[in-house]
């Protein structure tokens, strides 16, 4: 009897004693974590970045939130600290990511609702669960370098079976509603960077004291499971034939074409590729589409019809995308799709 | 157990722990003088100049991570190596090596890769497998992908022009196009719309 209070008391003691010690730590900031850890690194760049002033536990979550994923995490970092088997550089797994999208949520509510209505916001099961597209092509690992990127496996071990023979199932069935292009897929919390300009009535635009691109823009890179910062990602040559294609030397756009990307040649509309030509060729990616919900229809009234003569209801006209018939696919509507007798030229102002 | 065995085992762990070269700060094997002694020496083999060098690249880091980790059993080859190069400084000019001029570091560099080392620092080889182990292992880290603890920001691949992430696209090589593209005035590429 007194061997088994002995041993319920140790239990229990160890049971608070998790909880505590990482309250203790959390009490000391960033500073006591990575005192203790292998964090230096994510410490010192959290400490230069834009998210300097939002505390580790805000987005890594904290002692009093009663998960026990979160204590079970820690027990094992310490295990693994004593062990010597610390993993490094240190890498967030799977399900890490999945928790920190609700947290960004929690500040960027609007990026957030954007980025929901877009069609990044696709989910596991909508993704490799989608038969007409399975059987056209084959599910392969390389389909995780776009989608799913953060998921810590091949495609087997997401999918069952891992080719075009049906019915499909996700192995982990939880992940079935889960984001496959979370908010870091293109976005690294630990860049540094400014804070963002809090913007009051009567002061200069917040534009003047913010980077052109924000700095935590990047690629999750599946193979180094590392952000790599938009700065280092190229932007290919196009052509189309044998014709160099002028491309915006917005360097944001080299995040796009990490997925949208052409086949190996460089030609325009070969692949993923979305490079436009014709009448909007040198565009940016983003000069038309919303950098979170990727919606272009707004964008068109900034330019036309002030741009244009032709008197073109922008805002209804024909632009589908899936149609590769359409006349008026704004990737590539020449001028001579409108004018097939040739292109009117300017008249010449009278003096 | 006796309070005498228990004091003495208490006061021989504490003795032996306090005897342990305690790593450098954000390094889990190195001691702060071999970590300066290797920087030195890695700085050497690959400088700075108008690109980054080794020590930009966080070579030193690189090295000190695969010593905490697959290099954990065959850590006594770099031990000697940066005793050995120290020594070797001390009896030629009085100084530990990173002390040393950069043109006194290079002569001794090169007597190591010759061979040609004080017998008295490198009894084995006069230094030649000591210099070519930290060699191989400098250039792994400054040219290696930054996953592995090295080539810190990609300064390697920058100076190099080689893309961190190069464009890929879904199946890599288009065939058709590839064909089509080596007939001159071709009319129709493969388009996957």
């Amino acid at each position: 009897m007194k061997i088994l209070s002995l041993l319920i008391l140790l239990v229990l003691a160890g049971c608070l004693a998790v909880p505590a010690i990482s309250f203790f730590y959390e009490s000391g900031g960033g500073a006591a974590c990575s005192r203790c850890h292998e964090m230096g690194h994510q410490y010192e760049q959290w400490l230069s970045s834009s998210h300097r002033n939002i505390p580790c536990t805000s987005c890594h979550g904290e002692a009093l939130s009663g998960s026990f994923r979160f204590h079970l995490t820690n027990v094992l970092r310490v295990r693994d600290h004593l062990l010597g088997n610390v993993p490094e550089p240190l890498r967030l797994r799977t399900a890490d990511f999945l928790e920190m999208q609700a947290r960004c949520a929690g500040c960027h509510r609007q990026e957030f609702a954007q980025w929901s209505a877009g069609p990044h916001s696709v989910s596991y099961e909508r993704l490799f669960l989608n038969a007409e597209h399975n059987r056209k092509e084959p599910p392969v690992d390389d389909c995780l370098r776009c989608h799913g990127m953060h998921f810590e496996g091949g495609i087997r071990d997401l999918l069952e079976p891992a080719s075009a023979r049906g019915p499909w199932r996700l192995r982990q069935e939880e992940l079935a509603g889960q984001p496959a292009i979370p908010c870091t897929t293109c976005h690294s919390m630990h860049r540094p960077g400014r804070l963002l300009a809090r913007w009051q009535t009567g002061s200069p635009p917040a534009a003047r004291f913010q980077e052109p691109v924000r700095p935590s823009v990047g690629l999750f890179d599946r193979r180094s499971r590392q952000a790599v910062p938009v700065s280092l990602l190229p932007l290919p040559r196009m052509q189309d034939r044998n014709r160099p294609v002028a491309i915006s030397p917005d360097p944001r756009q080299a995040l796009c074409y990490q997925c949208h990307a052409p086949l190996s040649a460089g030609q325009v509309r070969s692949g993923d590729d979305r490079t436009p030509t014709g009448v909007h060729e040198g565009l940016s990616c983003f000069s038309c589409h919303d950098k979170h919900r990727q919606t272009t229809r707004a964008s068109c009234a900034t330019c036309h019809p002030r741009l244009s003569n032709c008197n073109r209801p922008v805002e209804t006209m024909d632009t589908t995308f899936a149609d590769p018939g359409s006349r008026n696919n704004i990737h590539f509507v020449k001028c001579q799709d409108c004018h097939p007798q040739g292109v009117p030229t300017p008249k010449k102002k009278e003096s | 157990m006796k309070r005498r065995n228990f004091l003495t085992i208490a006061a021989l762990t504490a003795a032996s722990s306090c005897s342990r070269t305690s790593p450098a700060p954000g390094l889990r094997v190195l001691s702060g003088k071999e970590a300066r002694t290797l920087e030195a020496w890695v700085e050497r083999l690959i400088p700075t100049d108008q690109d980054a060098g080794a020590r930009e690249a966080g070579v030193v880091h690189f090295i000190d991570r695969l010593l905490a980790g697959w290099l954990k059993r065959k850590r006594q080859p770099w031990k000697s190596a940066l005793e050995g190069i120290d020594r070797g400084a001390f009896l030629a000019y009085a100084k530990p090596f990173y002390e040393l001029e950069p043109k006194r570091q290079i002569a001794l560099l090169e007597q190591m890769e010759a061979g040609k080392a004080s017998r008295e620092a490198f009894p084995d080889d006069g230094g030649k497998a000591a210099f070519e182990l930290v060699l191989s292992y400098t250039m792994m880290g400054f040219y290696g992908n930054p996953r592995h603890g090295g080539n810190r920001d990609y300064v390697s691949w920058q100076m190099l022009g080689v893309p961190a992430v190069p464009v890929r696209g879904r199946r890599h090589r288009d065939e058709a196009a590839l064909v089509e593209n080596e007939k001159p005035n071709s009319s129709s590429g493969k388009e996957t719309l």
